[in-house]
């Protein structure tokens, strides 16, 4: 566990991910207060990589759980292998019979066989979904679950018996209980509203697009090879571009993908060319290829960040 | 520390903001975790366990300052480093000045602010539940009526006289610099003082509680902007309980046959113990086309049935939505491209209402020239409006087309049925050429028929 923030933040930058304070103090407490933390924003902005460098800064193994319309429990918890439990009846059948030879009443048969329950129902036939895996895996996890605004409200209420006691109750063999609670992480691209109950019980993290600065430092970390003209000049761009009405806009996902398309590329500088022949890359709706197209035409040298930005 | 986050609190719920009481006390358990020193970790610290939606932020961020802000700087007398020469001729210029310069300036200069006692004499009592966003007019107008503005006046007119009488540049910068902060800080202190009055009148005032339970049973017609916000709330609590009812029926709805080549299929691993069901799929997932009437009288309405709907896309299949006054729009991309919130108004402005020109007959030979396609046997149409044409041709044969062409068409309509036929009102003739009409004079109504049209498809 690390101490303070800054030390998280530290360890978070290891791993190639650059925090803000925010991200920082928000994950501290995660761990001090065990809550989870339900992290929204626009999409491409690093929700689902801060879950990763986390779990490696924190060298704790990460636990994917990807929501979707119709997860259901048995694909999110556990789910019962009938199979492998009939195959194991059906192969220890003579071991069984050895063990009965002896009983005289069926009634003493059965007793025997209760006796041996355990072996029937055991976690041996629990095949282990990835809530269940986060809870019970020996060493602290980092529990990522992804787009939880996909998966249906009575999903989202069925998380909430789970995130809260962080314990799982199974019929076929009791309650299984957490013994290191995991780091929980939420994200959510917030295509619908969550439920309050769910809210009151996270932590809440927005992580907004990124500044001028740390976005050109973000570029510089994943695309050391870019010179750094053209790493200032593609943010300026980007930071430019978000400022317009986009359907849209460019992530910082996409910020990077642009960055490596003009390394391959060889660009040694953004011109205006180039800016036209790799848009594609930044804009993914026609709509916002020619709104982008007309602001660099307004100014012909090269696009210009606002003062804004 | 703890009094000062219990207050911050019942103002975060004066504001607007629901905080509960396990909220409040995480966010004693996250302040203790962080040091309070470090004001913006404890910021950071408060905000995550307090706030929980991106649009209750800036009340926040608004609030957060007033509460724990610290102490604004204290203003300084001006001109103690001046020239002994200097000094002499300020002096002088200000005994010259004496009748002209207003007793703010005077203490200004003499490094005093107004004390409480003036400032609240100057204010009066702030009324209950003042949005906070409200507060910088607040202080605007308390600035005004101490007489701000004239002081600037007066300023400009005393380093005039000091330049005419001599005075050397660089030192009349210096003083003016020393002004301006003075100036400052009385901004800061005002504006201090405005936050301190609005935290003790959100103390007194009871945090807002079910006051919106009889919102959904009024009409719309005398909802006011004041109750918008709850209204939005009321409208978002309506759906998602309208979502879980659609997702249930989905889920345990009558007709749910079991596959019985997929199951023997999918258990031929079991040995052919069918231990794992398989049913059909179906389609309960409504089509859906919205036509929208969006002149003057049906703003409200639409709005709320936008809202709706598109809080619902999860239970819908795929929707398309129109909006019409005398031309007809396709506004499903905008409404795709950005969350209900903001991009229902934004249309709404973008379409500006004028009075006595709707005319549905138009839109509906538009619609049916253009966009027919957005019609199929799957798709359930919603006309939205009055059916006041003012006189135009209503085209009902045109919705008898659609009827024939889609699965249903359904009407809503605000007003009631004893109106419809009267005047310019064209109701009665499509009424009889689609398949229902809901009446929707309330949010309640409005729920209730979009719930009807997701029960019975």
């Amino acid at each position: 566990m690390t101490g303070t923030p800054e030390q998280l933040s530290t360890a978070l930058k290891a791993q190639q991910y650059i925090p803000s304070e925010e991200i920082c103090t928000v994950m501290f407490l995660a761990q001090q207060l065990q809550k989870p933390v339900l992290v929204e924003g626009p999409a491409g902005v690093g929700k689902t990589e801060l879950a990763k460098a986390l779990a490696t800064a924190l060298k704790r193994p990460l636990v994917r759980l990807q929501c979707y319309e119709g997860l259901d429990e048995s694909k999110a918890l556990y789910e019962w292998e009938y199979s492998k439990q009939l195959l194991y009846t059906q192969l220890l059948s003579g071991k069984l019979q050895q063990m009965l030879a002896d009983t005289d009443t069926l009634a003493a048969a059965a007793d025997r066989i209760a006796k041996e329950d355990d072996v029937f129902f055991s976690m041996r036939f629990l095949l282990q979904r990835p809530l269940l895996r986060a809870i019970l895996s020996p060493e602290p996890a980092v529990l990522l679950i992804d787009e939880i605004d996909r998966a249906d409200s009575e999903f989202e209420a069925f998380l909430l018996e789970v995130l809260s006691d962080f314990q799982i109750s199974v019929p076929e063999i009791g309650t299984l209980v957490a013994t290191n609670k995991p780091v929980v992480l939420l994200t959510s691209n917030n295509t619908r509203e969550l439920s309050e109950a769910l809210k009151r019980r996270c932590l809440y993290l927005f992580i907004g697009y990124p500044a001028h600065a740390a976005e050109l430092e973000i570029v510089r970390l994943k695309v050391p090879a870019l010179s750094a003209q053209v790493a200032a000049q593609v943010v300026e761009a980007v930071q430019s571009l978000r400022s317009l009405d986009l359907r849209k806009a460019p992530s910082v996902a996409e910020t990077i993908d642009w960055a490596r398309a003009l390394l391959a590329l060889n660009a040694s500088a953004l011109t205006r060319d180039v800016f036209d022949s790799t848009l594609t890359v930044l804009l993914k709706y026609e709509s916002d290829l020619q709104k982008a197209r007309q602001m660099i035409r307004r100014e012909p040298r090269k696009p210009k960040a606002p003062d804004a930005a | 520390m703890e009094n000062r986050i219990i207050e911050f609190v019942s103002g975060l719920r004066a504001a607007g903001v629901r905080v509960s009481v396990a909220e409040s006390r995480d966010a004693f358990l996250a302040s203790s975790n962080v040091a309070v020193p470090q004001r913006e970790s404890f910021r950071v610290a408060l905000r995550a366990t307090l706030i929980k939606e991106q649009r209750d932020r800036e009340t926040f961020d608004r609030l957060f300052p007033m509460y724990f802000g610290g102490e604004p700087p204290a203003l300084q007398p001006v001109g103690q480093n001046l020239q002994p020469a200097d000094s002499e001729t300020l002096q002088q210029m200000l005994r010259e000045l004496q009748a002209e310069l207003s007793e703010l300036l005077r203490d200004l200069l003499q490094g005093k602010a107004p004390d409480a006692g003036q400032l609240r004499a100057q204010l009066g009592r702030l009324p209950a539940r003042v949005d906070p966003r409200m507060l910088p007019r607040v202080e605007h107008e308390l600035n005004r009526r101490l007489g701000v503005a004239q002081m600037l006046r007066e300023i400009e007119a005393l380093l005039a006289a000091l330049e005419q009488a001599g005075m050397p540049a660089a030192t009349l910068q210096a003083l003016r610099a020393e002004i301006e902060q003075n100036l400052q800080a009385l901004a800061a202190q005002v504006a201090r003082f405005v936050g301190q009055q609005w935290r003790e009148r959100a103390a007194q005032t009871p945090a807002e509680e079910a006051s919106d339970a009889g919102l959904a049973d009024r009409p719309f017609e005398s909802l006011g902007d004041a109750d918008y916000a709850q209204l939005q709330r009321e409208v978002r609590r309506l759906a998602a309980r309208v979502r879980t009812r659609a997702a249930l029926r989905h889920k345990r709805g009558r007709g749910r046959k079991l596959d019985a080549k997929t199951t023997l299929r999918a258990n031929v691993r079991h040995a052919g113990v069918p231990f794992a069901l398989h049913f059909k799929q179906r389609h309960l997932k409504p089509k859906l086309t919205l036509i929208c009437d969006v002149s003057t009288s049906m703003r409200q309405v639409v709005e709320f049935l936008l809202t709706f709907i598109y809080e619902l896309q999860d239970q819908l299949s795929r929707t398309r939505s129109f909006a019409f006054i005398d031309q007809l729009r396709d506004i499903s991309p905008e409404l795709a491209a950005a969350p209900p919130a903001t991009a229902i108004p934004r249309i709404l402005r973008n379409l500006p209402a004028g009075h006595y020109n709707t005319d549905l007959g138009a839109a509906l030979n538009q619609f049916v020239t253009h966009h027919l396609y957005a019609v199929d046997r799957r798709t359930t149409l919603i006309i939205c409006g009055d059916g006041r044409n003012n006189y135009n041709d209503p085209r009902h044969e045109l919705v008898e087309l659609l009827r024939r062409r889609a699965r249903r068409v359904l009407w809503l309509n605000p007003e009631p049925r004893y109106l419809w036929g009267s005047d310019d009102s064209d109701m009665e003739q499509y009424a009889s050429a689609v398949n229902a009409v809901h009446h929707v004079g309330n949010l309640r109504e409005l729920a209730a028929a979009v719930d009807s049209l997701l029960a019975s498809n």
